[in-house]
């Protein structure tokens, strides 16, 4: 046998000791939980399942019970779970189960998981190759991966007319609610569905032995768009765990609040107060920066928030490396902040969150759009939602971080915080807020529902329970399933309510007559005729339980017959007193009245109209300009026929005035009187576009007259484009100026045709696809071109372009990294390519400055002289790894360099300053600059304005000569 | 992809595979493979483009070195370029172009699988190849007897900090493919793990790791 003997040098081998165990899989098997059993009882024999629990109840380790299920009775079958983000993926990677009736224990995990590997083939290309078998034991037949991934191996089969490798299969798609399939009005069998709608289609269509499972804590969409066909969810046997039982199923948490706030447009204030009422295990939801209720820039909201934190908690503020946050007390008390809006370290942060153990760990997590799904912070008790959210199912899912156990967590809150007041004259702006208030109540509506439905007693004769309490029913859910039609009906109803009540006072018996009679027809246009009495029942419970809850009246279990007496809608009063100051319920009702009763606005002005009262400005004169409006949506004839005929003096025609006028200045050839400046600027813009008061007679006339008026810069500055594309002319760059011959003004050409050519409010796809017809070298990507020189450069060997030595040295930068000028002009192909040609193009700079530093070392040890700056190419890099203030600072090599060679150290600035101050004390004229070593030296220490000013000495050396300080130059001012 | 890759049969290489293949089995089994069992490997280029067998390359070394019978080497290459040269310069030996997993699972559900030693030499570093090398792990618990399986990985390249034994085997713990075939298998990891400074003749910056794992039933 032949030893193989290595004596080469430079080569490092040998076997190395590894301290770390490998470990086990450990941890007891479980059995189902009650709703697990039930469950699987109602779904284990069912090819089509849908489950709909909630957060943290378990449906993973369900749906891998019922796939294993499958996978154990028929051995054809493989099992792919798809869930929309690798990181949801941790919750199916191994579980022990203790498969119910045999009790056989099985540690499950997926063995070939897309979520953790990087397959060499491709992770689509790997799928298929799954799909096609065979396989070498049960765990084999498992793959986890992506929604995405799913999606593309779907439409990859279709392309490859491969779909029967998706028979035999065993499918779970985990948050299912990203499903779309919606039907279209009028289309018989039409339907819009994503990608992911496309598949289920076909599995429940055309699949083979297929078993597929849907799994999902909220079984709708966010833009209320159906997640299955009417048709396909037939197929599917539905669990659904109801909110209700899954809390009593909890070990600790009891209870869930939802509130409301309306903190003024400066929403941090009203973060402020909820902060001293406590500091809970918060979770705050910021608004994205284009919402209406944002403050501007996220970042700085995010500071701001850490800053009432501050204010309320106290401490210091301390910016951990691994992203968090943390207000440190001089008592040792300190509050722990995780900002994940901030994406510096959001990677960091993700890993934070995931390592989190204890209770203490973390107290306030702020987010925009990330920690809604699959984030899991079992501590958290209160969610903090600033403004209201059009989508209920992203609010769902906020609130849904909430709904885990934890020790001691007896209680969680919810609080919207709307950052406006009712209390506001501009109508427009009351409009929006009214409707974003009333959308936030009538999500809270829904979502109580969903955590704490009120149930009717089953009528008799219909169900019967031997020897039980008569079982009660969530009929609303049951009839209608999809939360967000339920949301619109609730808006129907509660808005119904609002019309049928004239006075606050109303009695609610009265109230409750009035309401049955008109219900039905609303429930009727949603579909549900059966349990009418039930649901309307239902209906007001919601709105009365919000009622009474708010009174402060328990409202565990209570009487139906209490809710009936309870006037519902009143909560809304409650909810903003003392924060606003104001009768919301009557302005309310009068918002309301204001946009839902046009009739009632008309019968005002007939009426100001009748008793002879000037003609209204304000609020009514607006709307009785909209009612006449021939091209508006409220023009009405008949009241315009009406009001004109009762008052021929209201609409004693002005326009014609203003026309007259401006003709007149026409002729006179004056200027175009502009918009803001003159006033006709305005009305001349009025007569002479689209709208309602659009002339077309007198716009032709006044043309005719002034054309130059109507001549629009934009439009000469196409025109001359077009003409310097005509002549073969440069593209013109940001410098290209000139002014407009009509309306004589500056423009820069450049920049012209940049928005006229780009997407945007002056973009013009018609001189835009003249001008690229005319010109198409103006338009070649020039980063296309950047790249394919830098490869060209690349391939020749050349050596890498420098920064800003090279013009292409920048570009290489931005192309190949993603932290270079914020990632707009990183491409991850040409990286991938332009690395693989000349790897030495992008050693590391850790390398590069190490190597430096040998160097340094080396010429330190050899006692050679100090490396002058901008004389020796590592001049400057001895500063900067010796300066601290520098950020390449590097303090191990500091003291090494410092100790090797400390002549290279010594001050030269205070011998400078010793010699100078020797030489004004010594009486010799003052040293000229550039003539003499000394005279810039003495320049910088001496002004104010250089970074080597130092006052002391410019003190002193003034004191000793201020005769150097007195001539006419450029220092001067010094001597003043 | 490239044919003519780095010299599999440097010194540095033979060295690797001696200490980590030869010697181990010679340690923990006896001085060559049982007749009825096999050999398989990730192996990489073994030929020349000009169909010629390079020399002290995988097959010819453990061949040479009487651990094995030609007919005893399954050699696995995903690339089917460098699987051309491999069966133009060793036609005798069994080569395969597909996965390494998917191609021992193929001859497995055939029943002609019986592996005495898995090489699992790749080209990934732990973070790369952790899953893979568990998941090779998992089905070897299930589908293997008697077995010596080595994972070669990339400890150190640039772009990436070094990396130890202990940073890797945490890093396994992980994935429960690997916890499952520990705590199933009765494997054990053998003597530490093997450092040597890449393929080639010359110095490297790549620095390569094997872990040798034991299954004795």
């Amino acid at each position: 046998m032949k030893k193989i003997i290595l004596k080469q040098t430079g080569f490092n081998f040998g076997w190395k000791p590894v301290h770390v165990e490998p470990a086990t899989l450990k941890g007891e098997f479980y059995g189902p939980r009650k709703w697990q059993k039930k469950a699987f009882k109602k779904s284990h024999k069912e090819p089509f399942v849908i489950i709909n629990a909630p957060m943290g109840s378990g449906k993973s380790w369900l749906m891998c019970l019922l796939a294993v299920y499958k996978l154990q009775k028929d051995p054809n079958l493989r099992c792919i779970i798809a869930v929309p983000q690798t990181i949801i993926a941790s919750g199916f990677e191994e579980a022990n189960l203790l498969m119910p009736g045999t009790n056989k224990e099985l540690r499950w995990f997926a063995q070939h998981n897309m979520c953790m590997e990087t397959p060499s083939e491709g992770t689509i290309k790997t799928v298929i190759k799954f799909l096609k078998g065979p396989y070498g034991f049960l765990q084999d037949r498992v793959l986890l991966c992506t929604h995405a991934t799913i999606i593309a191996v779907y439409k990859r089969l279709k392309e490859t007319k491969q779909l029967k490798l998706l028979h035999n299969l065993v499918c779970w798609i985990d948050e299912a609610h990203h499903l779309k399939n919606a039907l279209v009005e009028g289309l018989e069998d039409a339907t819009i569905s994503n990608g992911m709608g496309e598949l289920v289609n076909y599995l429940t269509r055309y699949g083979k032995n297929v078993h597929l499972g849907l799994a999902t804590a909220s079984f709708f969409r966010g833009d209320r768009l159906s997640l299955l066909t009417p048709k396909m969810e037939e197929q599917f046997v539905r669990f659904n765990l109801p909110y209700d039982d899954y809390l009593e199923s909890m070990k600790y948490l009891r209870s869930f609040n939802f509130d409301f706030l309306l903190s003024g447009p400066d929403f941090i204030k009203g973060i402020r107060t909820l902060l001293k009422t406590r500091i809970g295990k918060d979770i705050i939801y910021i608004p994205s920066p284009n919402s209406r209720c944002a403050l501007g820039c996220k970042y700085e909201t995010c500071d701001q928030i850490i800053e009432a934190y501050r204010k309320v908690f106290g401490g210091k503020r301390i910016d951990r490396d691994d992203g968090v946050t943390i207000l440190r007390r001089k008592d040792g008390k300190e509050l722990k902040i995780l900002d994940l809006v901030q994406e510096e370290l959001r990677k960091d942060k993700k890993a934070f969150v995931g390592k989190i153990k204890d209770k203490d760990d973390l107290d306030v997590v702020i987010a925009l759009g990330m920690f809604k799904e699959g984030a899991n912070w079992i501590w958290a008790d209160r969610a903090i939602i600033v403004g209201a959210r059009s989508s209920l199912l992203d609010e769902f899912q906020m609130i849904g971080r909430l709904f885990r156990d934890a020790k001691g967590k007896k209680n969680v809150e919810v609080v919207q915080l709307l950052p406006f007041s009712l209390d506001q004259t501009n109508s427009e702006k009351f409009r929006d807020n009214l409707n974003n208030y009333l959308k936030a109540i009538y999500a809270s509506l829904i979502l109580e529902n969903i955590f704490n439905p009120v149930k009717i007693q089953v009528p008799k004769g219909k169900k019967k329970k031997t020897g039980s309490l008569p079982e009660s029913v969530d009929w609303l859910s049951e009839l209608l399933p999809d939360d967000a039609a339920k949301l619109s009906l609730i808006e129907d109803v509660s808005n119904t309510l609002m019309g049928i009540i004239d006075t606050p006072s109303i009695e609610s018996v009265d109230l409750w007559e009035e309401y049955n009679s008109v219900l039905p027809d609303i429930l009727d246009s949603y579909g549900i005729k059966s349990h009418v009495d039930e649901i309307s029942k239902q209906i007001w419970g919601m709105f009365a339980k919000r009622t009474l809850s708010v009174a402060g009246t328990s409202i565990d279990k209570i009487d139906f017959n209490i809710l009936q007496q309870a006037s519902p809608i009143e909560f809304i009063t409650k909810y903003t007193s003392g924060v606003c100051n104001i009768d919301t319920f009557r302005k309310l009702r009068s918002a309301i009245g204001q946009f839902n009763s046009a009739d009632e606005n008309k019968k005002k002005l007939l009426k100001l109209a009748m008793n002879g009262e000037p003609r209204p400005d304000g609020r009514l004169g607006n709307l009785l300009c909209n009612y006449l409006a021939k091209k508006g949506k409220c023009h009405d004839l008949i009241f315009e026929k009406e009001i004109r005929k009762l008052r021929p003096d209201w609409f004693v025609n002005t326009a014609d005035e203003n026309k007259k006028k401006l003709l007149e200045i026409a002729k006179k050839k004056e200027c175009r009187p502009a918009k803001n400046k003159h006033p006709l600027g305005k009305v001349l813009i009025n007569y002479t576009n689209e709208g309602p008061c659009y002339d077309p007679v007198f716009e032709k006339e006044l043309r005719k007259l002034r054309p130059d008026w109507f001549v629009n810069s934009a439009d000469e500055n196409k025109k001359k484009l077009l003409e310097i594309a005509r002549n073969s002319e440069d593209r013109p760059t940001n410098k290209t100026l000139w002014v407009t011959r009509l309306t004589k003004k500056v423009a820069n050409l450049g920049t012209a045709l940049l928005s006229y050519t780009k997407k945007g409010s002056s973009y013009d796809p018609i001189f835009d696809k003249k001008i690229r017809k005319l010109r198409p070298d103006w338009f070649v990507n020039s980063a296309d071109e950047n790249k394919k020189k830098l490869l060209e450069m690349a391939k020749n060997g050349e050596p890498r372009p420098q920064k800003r030595k090279h013009p292409l040295g920048d570009r290489l930068v931005n192309y190949t990294n993603q932290k270079a000028s914020g990632g707009s002009s990183y491409d991850s192909v040409f990286n991938k390519k332009i690395r693989e040609l000349r790897p030495d193009w992008f050693v590391a700079q850790h390398d590069i400055c190490d190597e430096k530093k040998e160097q340094l070392l080396k010429m330190a040890k050899a006692g050679e002289l100090r490396p002058v700056t901008k004389k020796h190419p590592l001049g400057s890099v001895l500063c900067t790894y010796t300066c601290s203030a520098s950020g390449s600072y590097d303090p191990v090599f500091d003291k090494k360099i410092r100790k090797l060679a400390p002549q290279w150290f010594i001050n030269t600035v205070d011998n400078k300053k010793e010699q100078l101050l020797k030489m004004a004390e010594e009486g010799v004229s003052r040293p000229p600059e550039k003539k003499h070593f000394l005279g810039n030296a003495l320049s910088s220490y001496t002004c104010s304005k250089t970074s080597s000013y130092d006052p002391v000495f410019d003190k002193k050396i003034r004191t000793l000569r201020p005769d150097w300080f007195l001539g006419v130059g450029k220092w001067k001012r010094n001597a003043s | 992809m490239l044919v003519n890759q780095k010299n599999w049969s440097c010194p540095k290489k033979q060295k690797a595979r001696w200490e980590t293949i030869i010697s181990q089995y010679q340690k923990h089994f006896g001085n060559s493979l049982p007749t009825d069992s096999q050999y398989w490997t990730m192996c990489g280029q073994c030929g020349t483009e000009n169909g010629e067998p390079l020399d002290g390359c995988e097959p010819s070394q453990l061949i040479a070195d009487g651990l094995i019978l030609p007919e005893q080497f399954y050699g696995v290459e995903i690339n089917p370029e460098i699987h051309v040269l491999n069966v133009k310069a060793f036609p005798h030996l069994n080569w395969i172009n597909d996965d390494f997993y998917h191609a021992m699972v193929v001859e497995q559900s055939q029943n002609n699988f019986n592996p005495a030693i898995v090489n699992a030499d790749l080209p990934q570093t732990p973070d790369g190849g952790g899953a893979y090398i568990s998941k090779l792990l998992a089905f070897l618990t299930e589908t293997a007897g008697d077995v010596l399986f080595i994972a070669n990985l990339i400890l150190r390249m640039k772009y990436y900090t070094a990396k130890d034994g202990d940073y890797v085997i945490n890093l396994l713990n992980d994935y429960p493919q690997f916890r499952y075939a520990m705590s199933e298998g009765n494997w054990k990891l053998a003597d530490g793990f093997y450092e040597y400074n890449g393929a080639g003749n010359t110095g490297s910056r790549i620095y390569m790791g094997s872990f040798v794992f034991v299954k004795i039933c």
